[in-house]
């Protein structure tokens, strides 16, 4: 096991005061927290600062700290013959994995903590709750599937020790449910030790990336490829929507990029269906025949149309 | 089939959450999360929220904050991670409407 600086960790000397040491983790703290920082690694960088401030802001965990720092030091670290890890309280280790097995080699674990050895006879706990992310498809989303979901929970054998429990369920997923949005299923989480009852398990949905929409709450958009010509002249065409195709009336001398309604037609609850957008991209055809260049030359004779008008005359 | 079930109570919150009843209160007097029902007792959670209070109490703790801190940092996490959505939508339309992703 690798001895842990924590004065290291917290970048600051060990003969550091407490002010100074709650100023270090603070301002680390701010930087990589979790639930702050989109830095990658933030999760692994917090939680060695939340176990080194856990250390070093307790002047007797301290004090044993430095003691074993003294002896060891650097590298691989055992634990002096004799050395007793008492249990403590903690309110942390509310993250996955808890504190490092280092620490608990010093320290002990946290009394509070859910690992394993604990018989059923000696409390009643609330099982926890599983949060799982369901990805689905934009369809399903809308009319409201049945899927089935495997997923592990944690369980406690014969002799009290921890062990995953593969579960299926069967799961009705709400007609018109958005993206990002929260399904709880009651009591279906980690079962209750003891008499107490089960977790629950949240389900969080996420859609599939869909190929022809974008998803934003209840708002879907399309983009509607067009040549120029259709564009300019207008034109029907049948879009796809998620209640069939239907025939959309593209008007004449239509801009790229203009953007059309079609109300009630985007996601949502019947009744309550949010609206679908349809956005034009003018799209050049690849490459012109003879006769087709021919055609956009005569064109560009007939045609008076400036786009730059707007930049004025130059030199 | 396993049926949803919505909204939890105060009871089945402080219980998922391991929160007493007072810190729950507090946590709703910061505005940090807005229940239906007018009393404790009626008051009725969305999923949604309990994720809300577990960081919350995360920030708290971690970052040794005051409530009314707790609740403005909330709203900032919020207000960027909206941001951050919508830029990642806006660019992604605007790949689609100009062809950055296949321009040569």
């Amino acid at each position: 096991m690798e001895f842990r600086d924590y004065y290291k960790i917290l970048g600051v000397d060990p003969d550091a005061d407490d002010k100074v040491i709650k100023t270090a983790y603070r301002r680390l703290a701010r930087k990589y927290h979790p639930d702050v920082s989109a830095e990658e690694g933030a999760e692994e960088k917090f939680k060695e600062l939340a176990e080194a401030y856990e250390v070093l802001k307790d002047p007797e965990k301290r004090a044993q700290y430095d003691m074993l720092r003294q002896q060891g030091g650097a590298g691989p670290f055992q634990p002096p013959p004799g050395w007793q890890a008492g249990g403590f309280d903690s309110a942390g280790g509310e993250f996955e994995g808890g504190f490092s097995d280092f620490f608990e080699e010093i320290f002990g674990r946290a009394r509070h903590g859910s690992r394993q050895g604990y018989s059923r006879e000696h409390y009643a706990r609330r099982g926890e709750d599983i949060e799982l992310v369901l990805a689905i498809f934009l369809e399903d989303a809308f009319r409201g599937e049945s899927r089935t979901i495997s997923y592990e929970v944690p369980g406690f054998d014969q002799q009290g020790h921890l062990v995953r429990q593969q579960r299926n369920l069967k799961v009705k997923i709400p007609a018109g449910v958005t993206e990002g949005e929260r399904i709880r299923l009651k009591g279906q989480g980690a079962p209750g030790i003891g008499d107490a009852p089960a977790g629950d398990l949240y389900l969080q949905i996420r859609f599939a990336p869909h190929p022809l929409y974008l998803v934003e709450g209840d708002t879907l958009t399309i983009t509607v490829p067009l040549a120029p010509w259709e564009a300019a002249l207008g034109c029907k065409l049948p879009v796809p929507t998620l209640d069939g195709l239907i025939n959309l009336t593209v008007p004449a001398n239509s801009q790229n990029g203009k953007r059309m309604r079609i109300k009630g037609k985007g996601l949502g609850k019947a009744g309550k269906r949010g609206d679908l957008y349809v956005v034009l991209r003018l799209t050049m055809p690849a490459a012109a025949s003879e006769k087709e260049q021919a055609l956009w030359r005569q064109l560009s004779e007939e045609s008076n149309f400036d786009p730059r008008k707007n930049w004025g005359k130059s030199g | 089939m396993s049926e949803t079930s919505y909204y939890l109570t105060l009871t089945e919150l402080t219980q998922s959450v391991r929160l007493s009843t007072d810190t729950v209160i507090t946590i709703v007097d910061c505005g940090i999360v807005a229940p239906r029902g007018e009393q404790p007792q009626q008051w009725l959670f969305e999923p949604e929220m309990v994720k809300l209070i577990q960081r919350a109490c995360r920030l708290q703790r971690d970052l040794e904050l005051d409530w009314p801190a707790v609740a403005l940092a909330m709203d900032l996490i919020e207000d960027l991670q909206q941001l951050r959505e919508e830029n990642q939508r806006l660019r992604r339309q605007l790949s689609i409407l100009m062809d950055l992703d296949t321009a040569s």
